[in-house]
Formats: C-alpha cells, structure tokens, sequence
C-alpha cells in the first residue's frame, strides 16, 4: 500500500505477495541453474512470469468526489456587477423541487462510502417501478435524476434528507459544473476541430474539407483518435472551477460566473472544485 | 431567473432614478473612475442606440472631440460606475439605432 497525502493507491495484498513469490522462486531456480553452468549468462527478464499473472489493480485515488454536490438546472445567462464596476458574465442555476438523499452507502454495507442523491421531483408513473420502490425505501418522492458521491466520510447524511446548497457551497467557492453540451450533429472538421479552410478560389478543389490524414504504405493504416468530422456536442462535458457568486436558496437561484454546458432547462451536477492530489 | 432580473433592474431603477431617454438624445454622464479615486469624469455625447434589455439594458453614445477624434462608447445603464445621466439636448430622429451617423461629418454629431 502506497499512501501519499490524502491520495492513496491500494494494490491487492495477496496479489502483490503472490507475485512476489512466484518471482522470487523463479529468482532462485534460476541462481541454481547459473551455479550449475557459470559460463551461462542470468536471462534478462526475470519477471516475465509474474508480469503475465499481474493481479488486478484496484485504485481509489481521484475516484472520490471533492466534497458534496447538488444538482441544479440552467436557468440562462446574465451579468453581474461588481462594486468596482466590472460586469461579470453569471449563469443563473434553478434550484428545482429535488436534491434529496435517497441512499446512503457505507463501507460495512456496500464496500464503499458514498451519498446517492435524487433530483427533479415527478410523477410516480414517470419512473420505473423498481426505481420508484427504491427511492420509496428512504422515504423520498419520485425522481427522475440519481447520482452518487463517493465521499471519504459520509456522517451527518441520512435517506431522505433535503439537503441546503447554502450550508455546501458558500459565495466564492470554486465548483465543477457538468452536463450535457448543446448537440451540434455530424460537423466537419472545421467547426469540430478549429481546423483551416482551404482556398474558395484559384481552382482550388478543398474548400473545407480536412487535410492528409497521414502517410502511405508505412503505416498503412490511419492512426486513431484522428480529428476528422463526426459527432458534435450532445456529449458529458465538466466546466471547472467556476466561482459561485450568489446563493438564493428562497428564490431556488445558484449563480455562477462564466458559462455551462446545455441551454436553458439542461440538469447539470454542480460539485467543489476537484483539484487532484490535493482534495480527492 | 426571470425574477432575479427583475428585481435587481427595479432595484436599481429605484435607487438611481435615470431619466427617461431615447437614441437622439444629447447625454451627460458621470462616471466613477476607479483609476482616479472613484472622482467623477463627465462625458458627453450623442445616444446612437439603446438596448433594452431589462437589467442588461445598455446604450452607446458617439461625439466628436476635438484634436481627439470620434468617439463611440457603450455604457450598462445599471452600472455601479454610472454615477449620474441627464439629457441635455434632443435632436429629431426617424431610426431607432443612429449607426449611419459613425460615416457622416462630425459636425452632425457633435454634441
């Protein structure tokens, strides 16, 4: 176990001696051999064996959530003025009927800590049944929206709890805002990717179209993750580190400065500011 | 959201008391100028546009200074920087944005 700050890595224990055995039994065999015949030189790569049988891996740094979220809708965009006059730009975050936690897992009951919460009050035919008794458990109402948080400690969150944006975020906290983006549809490479126009004139005959997309025989084929046209917005995107500039929570109103994902209407997942290796 | 514009824009409104003008009008601003111990600086000009846009409302003023040049310069109306507005002029207009002012003589738009 390697444990550094609050970021730990956890490596299966039996996994790692296992390991260490099969190569140190290797290790030895191969001594003898080698006393056996001095002239033959040691083979490189001892650990071959114990490469292949690599346990599996399980790491929990940067799994945990910073702290605590909430989910919000995005109401639209305004500005705000700062008492020097600056005119900042503020995304308006509706506060809807909702954020309410449905389950509480702990390490003795799931393996792991972590804060499940329910957004978006509907009608109990919205939702499936299994959902629906689900969330009856806690005693919630139907929603349509669940998220966990993994959290180091999950103390003073009980099921069916309301939880206060006021008392999670206060005025200039930094939050991570994600969502879904405005889809775009199938775009070229230009609006996708920021790539150049070629010329509209002279004869030219690749007016918007993408350049090479690489070399001939070697390699023959063509590399992936290649920016090329396709599929454009519609997709999860995380704004980080956005400051909250107000808190209504009479009005249902969260106000954040600078832009988020989506158009009015869109459910976003407001969390603090992750920043890993410092806080997760 | 609605709500929260409304209200800071009533707010405002209450608190500054701006007189009511429109694009054509010869305006007198004081500005706070935070670079100058927040003391205001009076500008003047003629108001080419206004846009309405409840608390984002904002307006564009043009003039001529001399040795100086035209100058166009867009205000918020809501601005904490906006210390005072007052129409000091009118001049008959038929547009509600008066941009082809910014290619005529500077004589039609001194103010």
């Amino acid at each position: 176990m390697i444990e550094k700050g609050s970021t730990s890595l956890h490596i299966g224990n039996d996994a790692v001696t296992m390991a260490g055995r099969l190569s140190s039994t290797l290790a030895g065999q191969l001594q003898g051999l080698c006393n056996g015949c001095p002239q033959l030189a040691p083979p490189a790569r001892v650990s071959v064996g114990a490469r292949q049988r690599r346990a599996q891996l399980s790491i929990e740094a940067r799994a945990h959530a910073a702290g605590m979220g909430v989910w919000a809708t995005k109401a639209g965009m305004t500005q705000i003025f700062t008492p020097e006059g600056l005119c900042l730009p503020a995304t308006v975050l509706a506060l809807e009927e909702g954020n309410i936690v449905t389950q509480v897992k702990t390490e003795a009951t799931d393996g792991y800590s972590a804060v499940q919460v329910g957004y978006r009050v509907v009608k109990e035919k919205k939702i499936s049944k299994p959902e629906l008794n689900h969330l009856k458990k806690s005693g919630a109402p139907a929603m349509k929206n669940l998220k966990e948080y993994r959290l180091k400690s999950v103390e003073g969150y009980e099921p069916g709890q309301q939880l206060n944006v006021e008392e999670i975020f206060k005025i200039g906290d930094k939050v991570d805002v994600a969502g879904t983006t405005n889809g775009k549809g199938f775009q070229g490479a230009i609006k996708r990717w920021n790539h150049h126009r070629g010329s509209m004139t002279h004869g030219s005959k690749s007016k918007r179209q993408h350049g090479s997309i690489g070399s001939s025989a070697t390699p023959s084929r063509v590399f992936p993750g290649l920016k090329m046209a396709g599929q454009m917005g519609n997709e999860r995107k995380t704004i980080k580190a956005l400051e909250v500039l107000l808190i209504d929570v009479e009005k249902g109103a969260l106000v954040v400065k600078g832009s988020v994902p989506g158009k009015p209407g869109t459910v976003l997942e407001i969390t603090p500011n992750k920043i890993v290796g410092t806080n997760c | 959201m609605q709500v929260l514009e409304r209200e800071a824009a009533d707010r405002a409104a209450a608190e500054k008391k701006f007189p009511d003008f429109q694009p054509g009008d010869i305006l007198e601003l004081k500005l706070a100028v935070p670079e100058n111990k927040r003391r205001p600086a009076t500008v003047k000009g003629l108001c080419i546009a206004r846009k309405n846009r409840s608390w984002r409302t904002s307006f564009t003023i043009l003039n001529f200074i001399q040795g100086g040049g035209p100058v166009e310069r867009s205000f918020p109306l809501y601005s904490p920087t906006l210390q005072s507005l007052s129409v000091i002029g009118r001049r008959k207009v038929r547009r509600a944005k008066l941009y082809y002012l910014r290619d005529r003589k500077p004589s039609e738009y001194r103010a």
